[in-house]
Parts: C-alpha cells; sequence; structure tokens
C-alpha cells in the first residue's frame, strides 16, 4: 500500500511538470466526454419529464382505425365502454393539428371538455364561449399576440375565424401546453370539419391500474376496428424514440472516439526525450518494470478521472443550466415551436457508468501498449548515452 | 438493432477485449514455442519483457469482465421498460433466453482470469519462471471464452425484439412456475437456510483447519467446496437472503439488491462471495505446484495467506446477508 | 566480505546487435574478480569497454555469454525481475552525468531510489536527510536540481548511490565532468566510504583517479578485453 502511494505521488509531480504536453489531451478528452454525457444527460432528463408528463394522461385511449389510420370514432361507443366493469370515467376527446402558414408553426387544437386542462396552468381564463380561446407560450410567441388579443385560424375552405385570447399557458407547464390552443367543442368541430357525433379518441380512467391491459383486450373484443392504447405503451414507445435519437447521435460520437484514442495513443507512445531520459534513471536506480508500468497507470488514471470529471461537470451546466444548447436540434425533433423549459437536472449513475465505458475505457486500452514499450527501457540505456 | 447507449458501450468495450486477446494469444504462442529460462540471449530476454504487456492486458481484462457483468445487467435492466411483460432485468433477459449464458459467461471469465492472475503472480515469484509456458497455454484456453463471451453478447442484443412478450422474475421466480429458477424460489425456507449455513459452516470449518494444520488434503478439499458454495450461496439468495432485503415474501430477483432503492447492498454480498470462492479455488490449484523446487518454499506462506482471506471474505458475506434474517422485524419462518 | 570476491566473472562477453551489419563486441571473454571492501578502477581509453563491463558488473544488463556471480551466486539467467531485486540490494551507482532528474528537489532525487518499496516514507526521508547531512548537503534539500552547483549535483548524486545503503559502489567516468577541485573532493568521499567497508569498482581513463593511492587494483582494458 505504501509502495503505491509513493508511486502515485511521483506520478502526479511527474505530470505536474508536464503540464502542457498533457494540458491538450485533457481538453480533447473533457470535450469528448462532455459531448458524450450531454446527450445522454438530455435524453435522460427528457425522457424523465416525459415520464412526469404521461403520469397525469388518460390510462387508456381508445382510438378508431379506418384503412389502417386513425379516424373519429363514433360517440355511442362511449355507454358500451362505460358498461365494462372496473372502468371508471369515459370522457370523448376532441383535438387535432393545425399548421400555420404564416408562423409556419404546428399548433395542437384542443377541445376545453375532456382535455384535462386546469385552470392553475393559466395565466388569465379559460374561453366560455367559441370565439374565445386559451394559447400556449409558444403559439403566443409565434402569432404575436398577448391576451386580450386575436388569433386568426382557417378552416380549411378559405373561411378564417378571429378567436380572442383569454388566457396564456404559464412557462413552468410549457412541455404539456406549449403549442396547444383550446376552444370549445363546438369551434374545434367546425374547424377541424369533424362529424358532430363523433369524437376524435376516447380517454378511458381504470379504476385498477393493473387491471388496464386486460380492460384494453375487452374493448377491443367489444367493439372490433378500434385500438386501445396503454400509458405503458405510451412510455415505451418514448422510450424507444428516446434511445434511438441517442443512440444515434452516439454512433456518430463513434468516430470522434476512435479519432481520440488515436490521439491517446499517439500522445502516450510519443515520449518527449526528457520523459525517455527520466525512465531510463528511474530503470537504472532500481525501478522495475512493473514499478514504471504502476507509474504510467496512475498517470493514465490521473488524466482520464480529471479529464472525466471535468466533462461531467462541463456536461451537467450545459444541460441543465445552458438547456443544451448544442445538442437541442439534433434531439428534440420536427416541432419548429421549442418549449423553453428547464429540465430538471438528474444524474442516473448508470449513465456514468455507460459514459465510463465509453471513454476512460477505450483510452486505457489504448495507453497500455505505449506504457509499456516505455517502461521495457533498458536500463543501461542512460550509461551508453 | 436496439441503439441504446449502455448496448453499445457493451459492444465497443468488448471488441477491445476481443481485440486485445487476440494479440496476447499471439504473443502467448510465441513465449510457448520460443521460451528458455537457461538460455540469457536477447530473445529470451524480449520473451521476458512481453510477459509484462501480456500481464497489463490480463489485468485490464479482469477490470473489464468484472465492471461489464454490472452493466451488463444494468443495461439489461434499463432495457425492461421496451418488452411487454418485464419490470426488471429478469425480463429482459428472458426476452432473448442467450442472455442468461451471456451472464453466466461473464462469471466464469471472471474467475478464469483471476485465477490466471493468480498463478502469474506465483510463476513471478520464483526466479526460474516455472509456470510461465503453463501459464500461457491456460491463456489460449481462456481466449475463447471471451471471444464467445463478445459473440454471445452481440447476439444477445442484435436478437431483441421489442414486441416480444416476455415474464419477468415475478413469475420466473414464482414458486407455483417451472424450471430452475422456480424450482429455486419454491424451495422450503428452513431446509434452504439448513443447506445454506451447513455450506458455509463446513467451508469455514475446512478453512480454519487448514490454517492451523497446512496440508494437500486440506487444501485440495477447499477448492473443491469452492464451486459448491458458489452455487449454494447462489441459489440461497434467490430462495430465500434477496426475501429479507426486499422484505416480500415473492420477490426472489437476483438483481434488484443491486439497485440504488436496496442501498447497492447486492454488491459488497456479490463481491464477498466471489473473493471467498476465489480464494478458496486458489489456495488448492497451487497445490500440485509445489512439486516445483523453485516454487515450493513460497507456496505454503502464499497458501495460508489465501485461505485466511477466504474464511474472512465468507465470514463478511455471511455477516451481510444474515443481518436481515436476524435484526429485522421481517421473518419468513412460518410463512 | 574483505578480500573475498564479491562479483565474479568468467569468460562474459557482450555482443551488440548481433548477426547484423552493425554487430558490435563491446566486451570480449573477460574473467575477473573484484575483491571485497577494496578500491578497483577498471582503466583504458573511451571504447575500451568500461562502462560495458560496469553495467554488467552491476547487473543492469546480462552478458551474451559466460556467467557473473555476485557475493558467489550466478546471477547471469536472472529474469530482470529478480536482478532488479539484487542491484537494488547491492550496488549503488554513480553515473558519468550524475542522472538526476530535473524538476524535483535533491531530496526527492535520494529518495526515488527506494519509492518501490514498502518502506514507509517517513523512514526514507529520514534516511535521506541523514545522508544528505554527512555531504553537507541538508540546507540544500528543497532546491531543484537546476539550481545546484556541479558539486552540489555530484554530492546528490553520491546521496542518492547511497539511500539503499549498498555494499558495492560503482562510479562510472565520476571525474569526466569535473574540475580539479571537485575531483579531488570526490576522490575524498570516495576514500571514505570504502573506509567504512564498501567495495569501490571505479571506471575511468583520468589519471587522477587511476593513480591515487586509494586504488588497491588496477584492470587495464583496450578494445573489449583486459589486458
Amino acid at each position: 500500500m505504501k509502495r503505491h502511494g509513493k508511486i502515485l505521488e511521483y506520478a502526479l509531480s511527474s505530470l505536474l511538470r508536464r503540464k502542457y504536453k498533457n494540458l491538450g489531451l485533457i481538453v480533447v478528452f473533457c470535450l469528448v466526454v462532455g459531448v458524450l454525457a450531454s446527450v445522454l444527460l438530455f435524453t435522460g432528463a427528457l425522457k424523465r419529464e416525459a415520464v412526469t408528463v404521461l403520469a397525469s394522461s388518460p390510462q387508456l385511449i381508445v382510438q378508431k382505425l379506418a384503412g389502417g389510420r386513425h379516424d373519429p370514432i363514433p360517440l355511442a361507443v362511449v355507454d358500451r365502454i362505460g358498461k365494462i366493469p372496473g372502468v371508471g370515467r369515459v370522457v370523448p376527446r376532441y383535438w387535432g393539428y393545425y399548421y400555420d402558414y404564416l408562423t409556419r408553426g404546428n399548433y395542437t387544437l384542443m377541445a376545453l371538455e375532456g382535455s384535462g386542462v386546469e385552470l392553475r396552468l393559466l395565466e388569465g381564463r379559460l374561453p366560455t364561449n367559441s370565439d374565445e380561446c386559451a394559447v400556449g407560450a409558444g403559439v403566443a410567441r409565434a402569432a404575436a399576440t398577448a391576451p386580450g388579443g386575436e388569433l386568426v385560424l382557417s378552416d380549411g375552405t378559405g373561411t378564417y375565424t378571429s378567436l380572442k385570447i383569454t388566457g396564456i399557458f404559464t412557462a413552468s407547464s410549457s412541455l404539456l401546453t406549449h403549442d396547444l390552443v383550446i376552444m370549445t367543442r363546438d369551434r374545434l368541430v367546425t374547424l377541424l370539419n369533424q362529424p358532430p357525433d363523433r369524437a376524435t379518441d376516447i380517454a378511458v380512467e381504470v379504476f385498477n391500474e393493473a387491471e388496464t391491459p386486460l380492460i384494453a383486450k375487452k374493448i377491443k373484443l367489444l367493439l372490433p376496428g378500434v385500438r386501445p392504447i396503454t400509458r405503458r405503451e405510451i412510455i415505451r414507445t418514448y422510450d424507444a424514440v428516446f434511445n434511438w435519437r441517442s443512440g444515434m447521435v452516439l454512433t456518430m460520437f463513434l468516430g470522434a472516439l476512435v479519432a481520440f484514442c488515436i490521439l491517446a495513443w499517439e500522445k502516450a507512445a510519443g515520449l518527449s526525450a526528457e520523459e525517455g531520459r527520466e525512465i531510463g534513471i528511474l530503470k537504472a536506480i532500481g525501478w522495475e518494470t512493473s514499478d514504471i508500468l504502476e507509474l504510467k497507470f496512475w498517470e493514465g488514471a490521473a488524466i482520464s478521472l480529471t479529464s472525466f470529471l471535468s466533462g461531467l461537470i462541463i456536461a451537467y451546466l450545459h444541460v441543465f443550466y445552458g438547456r443544451g444548447f448544442l445538442l437541442a436540434p439534433a434531439l428534440k425533433g420536427w416541432s419548429v415551436i421549442f418549449p423553453q423549459f428547464r429540465l430538471i437536472p438528474y444524474v442516473d449513475p448508470y449513465q456514468i457508468m455507460v459514459m465510463f465505458f465509453l471513454t476512460v475505457v477505450p483510452y486505457t486500452a489504448c495507453t497500455i501498449v505505449p506504457a509499456w514499450k516505455a517502461a521495457v527501457t533498458d536500463p543501461d540505456i542512460i550509461m551508453r548515452g | 438493432m436496439i441503439l441504446h447507449p449502455g448496448i453499445l458501450s457493451l459492444l465497443v468495450g468488448s471488441f477491445i477485449v476481443v481485440v486485445m486477446m487476440l494479440g496476447s494469444c499471439v504473443l502467448g504462442i510465441r513465449i510457448i514455442r520460443r521460451w528458455n529460462p537457461d538460455s540469457a540471449s536477447m530473445e529470451q530476454l524480449a520473451l521476458e519483457r512481453r510477459t509484462y504487456l501480456i500481464s497489463s492486458v490480463m489485468n485490464f481484462v479482469l477490470g473489464f469482465e468484472l465492471l461489464s457483468t454490472f452493466l451488463f445487467i444494468y443495461t439489461v435492466d434499463a432495457l425492461r421498460d421496451i418488452f411487454v411483460g418485464a419490470m426488471c432485468a429478469t425480463g429482459s433477459l428472458n426476452a432473448n433466453p442467450v442472455g442468461w449464458y451471456v451472464l453466466l459467461l461473464k462469471i466464469v471469465i471472471f474467475f478464469l482470469a483471476a485465477v490466471w492472475i493468480a498463478v502469474n503472480r506465483l510463476d513471478q515469484r520464483a526466479e526460474d519462471y516455472p509456470l510461465t509456458r503453463r501459464k500461457y497455454q491456460l491463456l489460449l484456453g481462456i481466449a475463447p471464452f471471451i471471444f464467445l463471451d463478445a459473440y454471445l453478447t452481440t447476439a444477445y442484443f442484435l436478437g431483441l425484439e421489442p414486441n416480444r412478450i416476455t415474464s419477468c422474475c415475478g413469475s420466473l421466480f414464482s414458486e407455483t412456475g417451472e424450471g430452475v429458477a422456480a424450482g429455486l424460489a419454491a424451495l422450503p425456507l428452513l431446509p434452504s437456510m439448513g443447506i445454506f449455513y451447513g455450506t458455509c459452516l463446513l467451508f469455514l470449518i475446512v478453512g480454519l483447519a487448514a490454517l492451523r494444520r497446512p496440508g494437500a488434503g486440506l487444501n485440495y478439499t477447499l477448492a473443491l467446496l469452492s464451486p459448491v458454495l458458489l452455487v449454494v450461496a447462489l441459489a440461497s439468495v434467490v430462495s430465500f437472503i434477496s426475501l429479507y432485503f426486499y422484505e416480500m415474501p415473492t420477490h426472489h430477483c437476483p438483481f434488484d439488491i443491486l439497485q440504488l432503492n436496496y442501498g447497492l447492498v447486492g454488491y459488497p454480498i456479490y463481491f464477498t462471495l466471489f473473493a471467498a470462492v476465489l480464494y478458496g479455488l486458489i489456495t488448492g490449484l497451487a497445490e500440485p505446484y509445489k512439486k516445483i523446487d523453485s516454487l515450493r518454499p513460497i507456496i505454503p506462506d502464499l497458501q495460508k495467506k489465501w485461505t485466511g482471506r477466504a474464511i474472512f471474505f465468507l465470514m463478511l458475506f455471511m455477516a451481510i446477508t444474515g443481518r436481515p434474517i436476524l435484526f429485522s422485524d421481517f421473518s419468513m419462518i412460518g410463512y | 566480505m574483505e578480500g573475498k570476491a564479491v562479483i565474479s566473472t568468467r569468460g562474459i562477453s557482450k555482443i551488440f546487435n548481433p548477426g547484423r551489419p552493425d554487430e558490435l563486441t563491446a566486451i570480449d571473454n573477460v574473467s575477473l574478480e573484484i575483491a571485497g571492501g577494496k578500491v578497483t578502477v577498471l582503466r583504458g581509453p573511451s571504447g575500451s569497454g568500461k562502462t560495458t563491463l560496469l553495467s554488467l558488473l552491476g547487473c543492469m544488463s546480462r552478458p551474451s555469454m559466460g556467467r557473473i556471480l555476485v557475493n558467489g551466486r550466478d546471477v547471469t539467467k536472472l529474469p530482470e525481475r529478480f536482478l532488479t531485486e539484487i542491484r537494488r540490494r547491492t550496488f549503488g551507482f554513480i553515473f558519468q552525468q550524475f542522472n538526476l532528474i530535473r524538476g524535483i528537489t535533491v531530496l526527492e532525487n535520494v529518495m526515488l531510489p527506494l519509492y518501490p518499496l514498502e518502506t514507509p516514507l517517513g523512514t526514507i526521508k529520514k534516511q535521506a536527510r541523514r545522508l544528505l547531512d554527512d555531504l553537507d548537503l541538508l540546507p540544500r534539500q528543497n532546491v531543484t536540481i537546476q539550481k545546484l552547483s556541479g558539486g552540489e549535483q555530484q554530492r546528490t548524486a553520491i546521496a542518492r548511490a547511497l539511500i539503499n545503503d549498498p555494499d558495492i559502489i560503482l562510479a562510472d567516468e565520476p571525474t569526466a565532468h569535473l574540475d580539479t577541485h571537485l575531483s579531488l573532493e570526490l576522490i575524498a568521499i570516495l576514500r571514505e566510504l570504502n573506509r567504512s567497508g564498501k567495495t569501490i569498482v571505479i571506471a575511468t581513463h583520468d589519471p587522477m583517479v587511476a593513480e591515487n593511492e586509494f586504488v588497491h587494483s588496477v584492470i587495464t582494458m583496450r578494445d573489449g578485453a583486459v589486458q
């Protein structure tokens, strides 16, 4: 133990004596870890947000399919579903997407009834008649309006409707509401040209969460041509998408990793004359090959751990305080309207383990052969001058 | 394929280890053919120097296999949400049964690599490096396991289909199910405890006897008991030990104790168990080498040290696993 | 120890780059004995092989042929690990160019040979300070090498060679970079060390050393062979 401590001490002093040589490597290593960690922290935080958000979504959503595609569902099924044992409230939902040519933004239009939207999320008030609406912060910004202002929407037949904005959703709810426009059902049905006896889909409450898959099965048997979607399935899909996205970025990162490993190898192999001389002296005065190997190991450990921790800290600050500005475009998706939300800081120990494996492990592997080459220096090399 | 960061890191690591092992095998073959301790030639010196490289590589491989076992478990646990029916690592492993083989293989490789490192240390303490050829033959024997591990790990992840319905530990380890795992879960409590503590006690007795009166018989017995201890202990973790940590009579999963919400207690449990088994094993494995003159004076002291460590770690293992059994309010007796 | 051969060689040769166009026989069939407790000089012009012979005697390299015995023990075929162990215990080296490590202090340089051992740092420090005190270097213990004079560097190198309390001191052209005054100082130190029982072997072509009265025997070398 004492031996390890002394060799470690010498390793650190050796690194400090050559700080500029190693600084370049540490900076690159740090950046590599920083990028990787940013990706993992960002997607991890988004995933957690999604799960938290989805926790308040309906346990079961029933959609009608026609020709394999989503079709408005007849209101008549509401009673039939309601009669299934274990089912609580059955609420028809009305919503759709709206593309605004002027702002090039995609809005989500939703009817107040069945939306699950709560007053506390709003600055102002919810719409009380069909000429009013409440909008999310992203919509307000895109349309350059404020409460009391107007939102102009087209129903696709050339008819333009102007709605008075009675409230804007708060920033803290922005993940849910950013691109939302809430209006009355009548107005929505007119705008979306939906038949009056149909809803977009049905939200079903289930008393016992564990029964959800069973009830989904029953609904499917009861109503052919209908697709029940459980909350768990949605979470799975999000998970898969986030994994896929981060996995894609990481795969591209592998190229950078290979380049970094080559750099690490070169740095480790490129012993300066002074370093070579030092190792020769150590061997001559009684240090054994395994002692030099241990010295090199500690040097590598110091460099990699310093870079790893620095990279992690930089990534943490970038993602949770800088809003991941460098990565957002690649990871957030197709919507032009990005919520300006703050992700909740969270670091999963598993993520740290993964980052360690993707950076420190390849780095260590690349330095083994150069370290060995240095360590097997002839002890009499300095005598031969 | 699932582009999951954990999967990528495992595959990158496996690739690196395969490349390093290939290199070591090539060097090892040369050493086996040309090693001549009676020669003072430059070639012999060069071969001697190569042995340091291979030792460094094997240390790396051991470290990697140990860490990657935990990374593997955590990754399959993180994948559970992708599979219908999976609630933890067990579910993901069941989604593609190759996964269980990967886990088993990683444990085997850990022990093989650790034994190799022990043989290496032993060899280097004798002035004529008497075990060199044998050591590298052993290396060539270990390499296929590592290649297989890389192959199976890749096959496991590539063969995962998110839509496959799998079963989780609740049903795998359920008392009413079928299969080995269910069988373990269904073992009655008192006989299980009896077998477990009996095996531990036997191991301790043999170990203490070997310390007081060292001899080939006791050392070999200890080595033979070691794998038995491993199997019995792992079975007991599934059968009843884990229950006390979860405080749930039906939660038999051997992986959840590695999670943060159980205080990461799985780490000290598995670490102490593996350490005890390893030290018991190498105590006996060193025995035949006493025939070699240069090793004869060295081995007995080492065996004593290893036996002492085996006993220490086993007692620590028993203390950690016994604590909730003895001191918590939860009791399985009579359940 | 006194008088008995501490190092003996039997027909050793050292060939660099064997079988290649630049093959060089640095040492050719040398058999000699170094007596314990005495001062032996290996004398010869540059290129005569004295440095190579010194490194062989000091277990820093292996001969291509022949045998070397240290304190009666054949070390020729010992693996590097054990050779280093013997070197650590038995020998202290003073190099031609001092070969001190720049950027660290006098004290650290002196302690360095003992770092890989299990000796606690505190013990090593005490030992090092004692040696520096004997050599009048204690006030300079925390100074880095670059700031030392030639004489101070020489004494630091000697202190480092003595930290492991070796029985045999090997010095390779120790006066090559010293003026007359410092050379005499060095000879005085070596004489003291010999008086305290240490065996000294010096490779040199400097007559000030080779012809000094404290030398007990001279081995003359030319072209890798003993005359």
